[in-house]
């Protein structure tokens, strides 16, 4: 009884162990590996060819891998993610897209197949790239190329040639089924999750701070895990990213350190009380706590009997600053020796590396001889301005160019201009200009045309002073400028009233 | 045997710098400087180089495309790939998780007549394997032409510029992993 017990006991065990067998050979169990997917993306074709071939050997691979046994995504539902995750070249995914799409289409690898030669003609060939990509992180695990010319398929009785691109594609898409038996996908090893991330600075205004300003910035963060637990970090202030109206932009507002230095703005996966997950490098700033030190160095040369640099022609300004950083704006502005402003430029961006001036006015003009003021001011991106200023000697360079002669005709005293200097005599297109100035060389009475004009008239209070003096300038038509020395007028004025009709002459000479 | 053999490629195309103590196991591919007169050779010569990268069991690669983004994030164009400074590159390096990079010049891209087989490709590319800081790990110059594959009348000519990069890829990892400046323990 005993023994028959036992059998039947047994029997029943056994049947029991087999009906678990079927069952898990049926259906697998919690602990069974899933079947591994592919995703074909969408055939790169980068040959330069005109006619491409890429959606026709899409489908043909994509065909050949159902039928070689591959479990694939369905082609369309990757074209609709490729357009949704906005994957602009075909072929280049990286690890947030591998990410994503291995999560929407639930593959495990996907396939990238780029087109790198397709040429016709009397020598077809053809190229193939082949690579796999595992879909939880983007990287790249396995690669392939094939590559065909029809010389090089010809036998040695000239037999097995492919007349053309046609048949040498036959031959590619073969190659490619061949070569994909190979994939090593049952035997990659499985790594833990690691969460990918596309980040991208949409808007940061500034990159240079004020020590303890805020910095005010917009991401883009296209990630597959929760943004709020993403985290800003710069220097040792923590900042949280906020939702903005917009998708995948966030926006976050964080304090700069009290220190001035170079620091990384990071995004933390975790926050850092819960041990400093990996980071992302977002951007960089510097942050700065005094003014700049500015300085600058003129090309005005150190001459015998003056006291300050003296310049002609072209005076060359070169800021420098004690340390470089991004400069906002900046202006260049020159002062006569009565602080009158003659000239003043401003400008946004990175200060030149050298500012030129001609001895010009705003206008263009010459200025006389004279001292001036050169003044640069600098702002930096964090709001600290700075200036310097440089004292140089204007020498403008003289020449006999014309002749001026005073008269009194009707109880008006006028000045009678003749060209004389060679350069500018008979030139139509000469510019002239008579400057009547004051002993400081503020202009009391200017008179500009294209030719010298014959006669200025002095206003009858001008005549009556007994400080005025006169200087002509002319630019010629290849561009020379020539400036006379001022001369006071002063002696002809007072000689008037002994002999009205005599008239005085004076020359400048040339004197550089 | 002979005329086989004496037909093989020489080593007089390729020249290192080698530095041994140094060793690569994760590297990054630049963007390509290209210096050839061929201006579509760039995007050519990128993927297939990343594919014999890929396929080379002696060196991991990181995800191109992440590289990419990243450079453009940083606004470094690959003409300024060359004068990205130390600190930028170990940053770089640190965010793709790589021991250091691999930068190239395409120096020449095209194809040369050798008589009776033709035009065949010719590619002369100078690669500089570099630490995370971009201090120089490795410096190579090589260049191949298609004819010099030929083991027999035309048999073994490389006709297309993926098959001969692709070869090309194959000797610069396998002589990089000879003198120790790759490989993964």
């Amino acid at each position: 009884m005993a023994t028959w017990f036992s059998r039947i006991s047994r029997l029943l065990r056994l049947h029991l162990l087999m009906l678990v067998c079927l069952c898990c050979s049926v259906t697998p169990g919690p602990g069974a590996e899933p079947e591994t997917r592919l995703a074909l993306l969408p055939v790169a074709d980068v040959s330069g060819g005109n006619v491409s071939w890429d959606r026709e050997l899409h489908n043909e691979l994509n065909e050949a891998l159902v039928g070689a046994g591959y479990a694939m995504a369905d082609p369309e539902a990757v074209l609709n993610v490729v357009r949704r995750l906005r994957l602009r070249n075909l072929g280049e995914v990286g690890s947030f897209a591998c990410s994503q799409m291995g999560e929407i289409l639930k593959c495990d690898y996907l396939l990238s197949v780029n087109i790198s030669e397709s040429t016709g003609g009397n020598d077809p060939a053809l190229g193939l790239l082949l690579q796999l990509y595992r879909a939880e992180d983007g990287a790249p695990v396995w690669g392939k190329s094939i590559c065909y010319s029809a010389a090089q398929q010809i036998s040695l009785l000239g037999l097995n040639a492919d007349t053309g691109l046609e048949q040498m594609r036959v031959r590619g898409v073969d190659a490619l089924v061949e070569q994909i038996q190979d994939m090593p996908i049952e035997n990659m090893p499985q790594l833990n999750h690691v969460s990918s991330y596309a980040v991208q600075v949409v808007d940061m205004p500034k990159r240079l701070l004020r020590c303890g300003a805020p910095l005010k910035i917009r991401l883009k963060v296209r990630t597959g895990v929760d943004v709020t637990a993403l985290y800003l970090q710069l220097g040792d202030n923590i900042a949280a990213l906020q939702p903005t109206d917009q998708i995948d932009i966030y926006y976050a507002e964080i304090q700069s350190p009290q220190a001035a230095g170079e620091y990384h703005v990071e995004l933390l996966k975790s926050h850092p009380d819960s041990g400093k997950g990996k980071c992302v490098d977002v951007a960089h700033v510097e942050t700065v706590c005094s003014a700049p030190q500015l300085a600058l160095e003129s090309s005005a040369d150190a001459r015998a009997g003056k006291e300050l640099p003296v310049f002609s022609k072209r005076l060359v300004v070169r800021p420098r600053m004690q340390k470089k950083r991004p400069v906002a704006r900046w202006s260049f502005k020159v002062t006569d020796q009565n602080n009158n402003k003659v000239l003043e430029q401003n400008s946004f961006g990175d200060l030149p590396p050298a500012m030129y001036w001609r001895g010009t006015d705003a206008r263009r003009f010459p200025l006389p001889s004279g001292r001036y003021t050169v003044t640069v001011e600098v702002e930096d991106e964090a709001g600290f301005s700075s200036s310097a200023d440089t004292q140089v000697y204007l020498q403008q360079p003289r020449e006999e160019i014309a002749s001026v002669t005073q008269v009194q005709e009707e109880g008006k005293s006028a000045l009678l201009l003749k060209s004389t200097g060679t350069g500018a005599e008979g030139a139509e297109d000469a510019t002239w200009k008579v400057y009547v100035t004051d002993r400081n060389g503020d202009t009391l009475h200017e008179i500009a045309g294209q030719q010298l004009p014959a006669r200025v008239e002095l206003p009858q209070h001008l005549a009556g002073d007994d400080e005025v003096f006169c200087q002509v300038y002319v630019k010629d038509s290849m561009g020379n400028r020539f400036w006379s020395d001022p001369t006071q007028v002063e002696e002809y004025i007072a000689a008037e009233e002994k002999e009205e009709s005599e008239e005085q002459k004076f020359v400048w000479n040339a004197e550089f | 045997m002979y005329f086989i053999t004496g037909c093989a490629p020489g080593p007089d195309s390729v020249y290192t710098v080698p530095k041994p103590q140094t060793r690569l196991c994760r590297v990054a591919l630049l963007p390509l400087l290209n210096e050839s007169e061929d201006t579509s050779a760039t995007s050519l010569c990128y993927r297939t180089m990343l594919t014999g990268l890929i396929a080379a069991p002696e060196v991991q690669i990181s995800n191109p495309t992440d590289m990419k983004n990243i450079l453009r994030r940083r606004e470094i164009f690959p003409s300024t790939i060359y004068a990205a400074p130390p600190h930028v590159l170990k940053d770089i390096g640190a965010e793709l998780s790589v021991d250091g990079y691999l930068r190239v010049k395409i120096l020449a891209y095209e194809q040369r007549n050798v008589g009776r087989s033709g035009k065949v490709p010719h590619i002369a590319l100078q690669l500089e394997l570099l630490q995370m800081d971009g201090s120089l790990v490795s410096q190579l110059f090589h260049a191949r032409s298609g004819d010099e594959y030929r083991s027999l009348m035309h048999y073994g000519v490389i006709r297309t510029y993926t098959g001969l990069l692709s070869r090309m890829m194959e000797e610069i990892i396998q002589r990089w992993d000879e003198q120790g400046q790759i490989g993964c323990d």
